[in-house]
């Protein structure tokens, strides 16, 4: 068998493409899947001023209660909700609720309508839509005359009950810190 | 009126037990002594602790949880796994948001202490306490290839002084058998006293600890590989991977940005962590233990306030007739009653106020010692509202426990008329 000059280089630069593919740290370095643990969340707040920069992520269970496509009308009404919820009211707040929402964006990984679709037309198997669901909201807050002493309630926690842990992580410009809201303890403040 | 009448007759009556209340006096003393030390303590050494690293806002290493790259980066306890390819690093500092990154390069040893290799950034950038930056007793920071700043802990341990030359070993470990002995190092400069891991630390130039490991390459030194420090310096010393960096980010609101992409960092699996939520990820852990200890000198206090009950109780046994005459003369069986209970109440403010005297002037002489033998900075200062609250609580509960002594005087006082009093 015999290969023309060409068609070897066009297999060496295959091959050569695939040994990078599979060897290349690309290959082993992207991420491993995120942890997702029923009853656990995470919010992430970054403060510059009187401005908040919140990323709260959450597997979906802990706020509607399924990890799935919404079935039935009320259903979907709840993750209508819930997302209108995220979008517009404050994650966390100061005692005197003088935190306003200036932006908002609340997304449910693992909701690809395509994919649906799809497995709708194949069967009506009810589990291939049962994944990992996470949402991920990521908000933008104004909270008026802010100071180091000031306490933060998270709003988020009395809203949904399913979280039974919030993980906050935060920082600011006099440094960084992070606190752990279990059950009924739902006040935090950003000092160290 | 009768405040004051019940004040100076229990004051009589204490000082005229005085021999065998003092002992019980200096029990409490100690405890509350104790419980006061430990929860002054536990605020200084969290402290000291939180204050380890500040203004660095992500270290970065090879993929492995957050505790240990905090560990092994600020710590120097444990190792890494893996370390991060330079040109990782290059890439990293290149980014427009981060501010400066410091390398550091680990894996050797001076007599136990850790080699660090790093650059010039990290005497400009590193931050610890309230935002200190690092300063130098004697001499300057590293220039030459073969320069060493030490730790001042590690300089005032083995005596060194600028100019001193030392042998560095090859890898960790307080007794090593591989030094390396082609390429001394010359002391150039040593740090203050930080109270931190800092000071247990030797600092050399990335390219030092590259030029030292030449030759190197299977773990040991290979005859007539290694090179003199005059050959070493005609090489490229630029280092082909580090161990970690530590990060300052230009405008603070970004850090998680930055961290999630250096997370998902395409070019080799990398972490990057938040040290001041890892600080406080481990001190959570730790306040277990502090807790614990704490609960226990809790329970040591309410121990030596029982002992104090126990005595207050057999000195009541010979108190009948005091008791007949106090009736006699019209005292109120409540006023006997509280009696006893002002007693106990004044026995733990005296001990309070020993034990306050006692830990001042025990920390003022144990502090300098602890920070020249230990590096462990503790100073005297204000006690914070939890610690006065605290030792408030030990007069509120002899109060509790006097009612004991209190409740029985009252009843005796009721029962025993004056002709049993007189009688006995």
């Amino acid at each position: 068998m015999s290969h023309t000059p060409e068609r070897r280089r066009s297999l060496r630069a295959a091959g050569s493409v695939l040994a990078i593919s599979l060897l290349s740290p690309a290959a082993f370095g992207a991420d491993n899947p995120g942890a997702h643990q029923h009853g656990h969340s995470q919010l992430q707040v970054a403060v510059e001023g009187d401005r908040l920069d919140l990323i709260f992520t959450s597997p979906a269970q802990n706020l509607a209660g399924f990890e799935r496509d919404a079935r039935t009308p009320e259903e979907e009404a709840r993750l209508e909700t819930i997302r209108k919820w995220l979008e517009t009211n404050p994650l966390i707040d100061t005692a005197s609720a003088s935190c306003s929402v200036i932006d908002a964006v609340a997304r449910q990984s693992g909701s690809d309508g395509d994919q649906q679709h799809q497995e709708h037309h194949h069967d009506h198997d009810d589990h291939k839509d049962e994944g990992h669901r996470e949402y991920e909201v990521s908000q933008q807050l104004n909270c008026q005359d802010l100071t180091a002493e000031d306490r933060f309630n998270a709003a988020v926690m009395a809203q949904f009950p399913g979280i039974e842990v919030l993980s906050v992580q935060w920082v600011s410009e006099e440094g960084q810190g992070s606190v752990r809201l279990e059950g009924s303890q739902t006040g935090f403040s950003l000092q160290r | 009126m009768k405040i004051r009448l019940a004040l100076s007759l229990a004051w009589a009556s204490l000082w005229h037990r005085r021999r065998v209340l003092t002992l019980a006096t200096l029990t409490l003393t100690l405890s509350v002594t104790l419980l006061l030390g430990v929860q002054y303590l536990r605020t200084e050494v969290r402290q000291s602790f939180t204050n380890t690293i500040s203004g660095t806002d992500l270290i970065v290493g090879a993929r492995s949880g957050q505790l240990n790259l905090l560990l092994y980066t600020v710590f120097h306890i444990g190792d890494a796994t893996n370390n991060i390819r330079w040109s990782t690093y290059q890439d990293l500092a290149g980014d427009d948001r981060i501010d400066w990154i410091v390398p550091l390069s680990l894996g050797d040893s001076y007599r136990g202490h850790r080699v660090v290799g790093t650059d010039t950034g990290f005497f400009d950038h590193f931050r610890f306490g309230r935002g200190e930056a690092l300063s130098l007793t004697e001499g300057q920071w590293f220039g030459d290839v073969f320069d060493v700043v030490l730790g001042a802990e590690v300089a005032r341990k083995h005596q060194h002084a600028p100019g001193d030359e030392l042998i560095l070993s090859h890898g960790g470990g307080r007794t090593s058998f591989s030094n390396h002995q082609d390429t001394p190092f010359r002391v150039t400069g040593i740090l203050a006293p930080t109270g931190t891991p800092v000071d247990q630390a030797v600092y050399i130039s990335l390219a030092g600890m590259e030029a030292m490991h030449i030759g190197w390459e299977s773990g040991i030194a290979i005859p007539g590989r290694t090179v003199t420090p005059d050959q070493a310096r005609a090489r490229d010393l630029t280092p082909t991977s580090v161990t970690a960096a530590l990060v300052g980010i230009e405008r603070k609101v970004m850090t998680f940005q930055v961290q999630r992409q250096i997370n998902q960092y395409q070019g080799e699996p990398l972490s990057a962590v938040l040290p001041g939520v890892a600080l406080s990820e481990l001190w959570r852990i730790m306040g277990q233990f502090e807790r614990a200890l704490l609960g226990i000198t809790g329970l040591v206090v309410i121990t030596s306030l029982l002992g104090l009950v126990a005595v207050l109780l057999t000195l009541q046994a010979q108190r009948n007739r005091e008791i007949a005459i106090l009736r006699a003369t019209g005292a109120s069986p409540s006023l006997v009653a509280a009696l006893q209970v002002i007693e106990c109440v004044t026995l733990a403010s005296i001990a309070c106020l020993l034990a306050l005297a006692l830990s001042a002037g025990g920390l003022a002489v144990v502090s300098p010692w602890l920070l020249e033998q230990h590096g462990i900075q503790i100073g005297l200062r204000p006690l914070a509202a939890a610690e006065w609250l605290l030792l408030a609580c030990v007069p509120a509960t002899a109060a509790l426990v006097g009612l004991l002594p209190a409740l029985l005087a009252w009843r005796q006082s009721r029962t025993h008329g004056l002709s049993h009093g007189m009688g006995e």
